[in-house]
């Protein structure tokens, strides 16, 4: 192919891939603590000849030992596989307390981003209502209302929280309509929906997952907060805020019993903050 | 020749102005089978508005105002919706080629969901009609760079690209919004090269938005001379280069660097094009005007053909007098 200045080009010029992006360090450290987490909840509890919910009076706050490797708690149950079991508990639940607001909140967000006019007013109207409210106390009441439980909890959640995604989903939404690819795309003859299901929602997709990342530690804080203060997860099933609240009163003699499971909460929030940042810089790369 | 479409009186209006703006308009249009009409114009005259205007593509606070717009359906020319018209009859490829792809799709699903789209074929039969569009804009090694994320490609490419998705609609018009100001000139002229070929080989009619003049002289065989909104000279390419009519034509042409003329040097064009919401009464361009006199001021010329020009039409009170 010969082009008006009169040089040859190559026209089969090599296909030449640019190098993939690598996630960065301390996402892969925070889903490697996140992956410790999960194998730890699923064979943990497994591996330890212990009931968690079984009592046991007579056994009742021994110190660690060879047996029970971080003692017993206050009826004598083993606290390690209590420990690892309230993993089956706050993780599942907080990650749905965060999945199905996000799954609302997104789809209602995009419609509302991307029709504008009407369905923008009535989603935009109804998040203004709902976070009218303090967080807590809304969640609180509704719990309370709902009745104490994982399933009740996550409704609650369900309810409020779907206003984060909504919001953020709109904004995202609204700025890509603009884009020249959308325009590309209704040139083209695309039908709207398809459009905001192929070009749009994909492109807001990085931002809703790390804003999912930073909600799901809000749930699992929300969450044994609840159950510390008694309305959450119910005993004796167990789980780090509740075990929290129970392990107060001994603090002095086994600062284990509280002091564990806080750790256990702490870990998995920065671990979670760890992905969510690190995804944050690689989808801006 | 087959005529393929045919405005008349398009105007855009700005949506909340009372009384009304008209930053474009009213303006006619028509296109032949395989023929390249040139609008040409400096920054804020409205040839890109009236380009998406055409697809009612305008951005928020701008409307489509009243017109007609007749497109070739069956031999016959029909009014038709011009939402309804996206893909299906006319095209549109933009400045930005980097900006027209979805850097979350490879490039070849993002021609193959247009391709399903107006065919309805499967996704495998898909891919492959994307291969051989790729191969017909002149991607080289096209199974290979289907696969590839629009981010890996050059501009040039992404070009060819963003131009075999409008192929990829099979429409009889293609709307080029200034499809080479953001390719280096060698690029530029092999996307021209391209275009040119489409309209020769495959009877694609080509509008041609730019201010590029010596472009549009190598590729327009009809030219639209756009000021303030307005057509205010329009006509075969050869004539209107050689004999301008319309002082602003003119100025336009006398403003541009010539190689063989070793003497003569550019005129600028005093002043700047008026704002949309301040055109002046009377001829848009008599305030810049060197001929402009009391009529010029006082009414709008209209856009009538003139005998000093073949098959030429200007806007001015004073075609034909002396220069």
């Amino acid at each position: 192919m010969t082009d008006h200045s009169g040089f040859t080009v190559p026209t089969e010029a090599p296909a030449v891939r640019a190098p993939r992006k690598r996630l960065p360090g301390k996402a892969r450290f925070g889903l490697a603590i996140i992956a410790l987490y999960v194998l730890a909840g699923v064979f943990g509890p497994m591996l330890l000849p212990f009931d968690p919910d079984a009592a046991n009076i007579l056994q009742r706050l021994r110190p660690p030992s060879a047996q029970h490797w971080l003692g017993t708690d206050q009826l004598g149950r083993d606290f390690l596989v209590r420990l690892l079991y309230a993993i089956r508990i706050d993780l599942p639940v907080a990650f749905l307390a965060a999945f199905f607001p996000m799954l609302i909140g997104t789809a209602l967000g995009a419609v509302a981003g991307f029709f504008g006019r009407i369905p923008d007013i009535v989603v935009s109207r109804s998040a203004d209502i709902v976070q009218a409210f303090p967080v807590y106390v809304f969640l609180l009441v509704l719990v309370f209302a709902l009745g104490s439980g994982a399933t009740s909890f996550i409704l609650a959640a369900t309810v409020i929280a779907w206003v984060g995604y909504a919001r953020l989903v709109r904004g995202e939404v609204m700025r890509l309509r603009e884009m020249e690819f959308v325009a590309a795309a209704r040139v083209s003859g695309l039908p709207p929906m398809r459009i905001l299901a192929t070009h749009v929602l994909p492109n807001a997709l990085p931002q809703t997952m790390i804003y999912f990342m930073s909600d799901i530690v809000m749930m699992v804080l929300v969450l044994s907060s609840l159950s510390f203060l008694g309305v959450g997860i119910q005993p004796p099933t167990a789980e780090w805020g509740r075990m929290i609240a129970e392990g107060q009163p001994f603090l002095r003699s086994q600062w284990i019993l509280s002091v564990a499971p806080g750790l256990m909460l702490m870990m998995f929030g920065i671990a979670l903050s760890l992905v969510a940042d690190g995804l944050d810089e690689w989808s801006r790369k | 020749m087959t005529r393929i479409l045919e405005i008349a009186d398009l105007r855009v209006d700005l949506s909340r102005a009372e009384p009304r703006v008209s930053p474009v308009g009213p303006v006619d249009l028509w296109l032949d089978a395989g023929e390249c009409l040139g609008i040409v114009g400096e920054s804020g005259s409205g040839k890109s508005l009236t380009l998406k205007a055409i697809l009612d593509l305008l951005p928020d606070g701008l409307t489509r105002g009243t017109g007609t717009q007749k497109i070739a359906q069956g031999g016959k020319l029909v009014p038709t919706d011009p939402r309804r018209l996206r893909g299906a009859k006319i095209s549109m490829i933009s400045q930005e080629p980097a900006a027209a792809l979805d850097p979350l799709m490879r490039i070849g699903d993002l021609i193959g969901e247009i391709v399903r789209h107006h065919s309805g074929c499967s996704w495998a039969e898909a891919r492959l009609r994307a291969v051989d569009l790729l191969r017909r804009v002149g991607v080289p090694d096209p199974e290979t760079r289907a696969r590839f994320w629009p981010h890996e490609l050059s501009g040039g490419l992404k070009q060819r690209v963003v131009i075999s998705m409008a192929l990829a609609c099979q429409s009889d018009i293609l709307l080029c919004d200034e499809p080479t100001t953001a390719l280096d000139v060698t690029i530029q002229a092999q996307i021209v090269d391209l275009l040119r070929d489409l309209q020769v080989n495959d009877g694609l009619g080509l509008i041609f938005v730019t201010h590029d003049l010596a472009l549009i002289r190598q590729i327009a065989d009809r030219i639209c001379i756009m000021y303030a909104g307005l057509i205010v000279e329009t006509g075969p390419s050869a004539e209107i280069f050689s004999n301008p009519q319309h002082p602003y034509t003119r100025a336009l042409l006398s403003a541009l660097p010539d190689i063989e003329q070793s003497e003569g040097r550019q005129v600028p064009i005093e002043g700047t094009p008026p704002a949309a919401t301040a055109f002046p009464q009377g001829c848009r361009f008599a305030p810049r005007c060197l001929r402009a006199s009391d009529v010029c001021r006082q009414a709008a010329p209209a856009l009538l053909a003139t005998e000093d020009a073949q098959g030429v039409k200007v806007a001015c009170h004073h075609t034909g007098d002396v220069t």
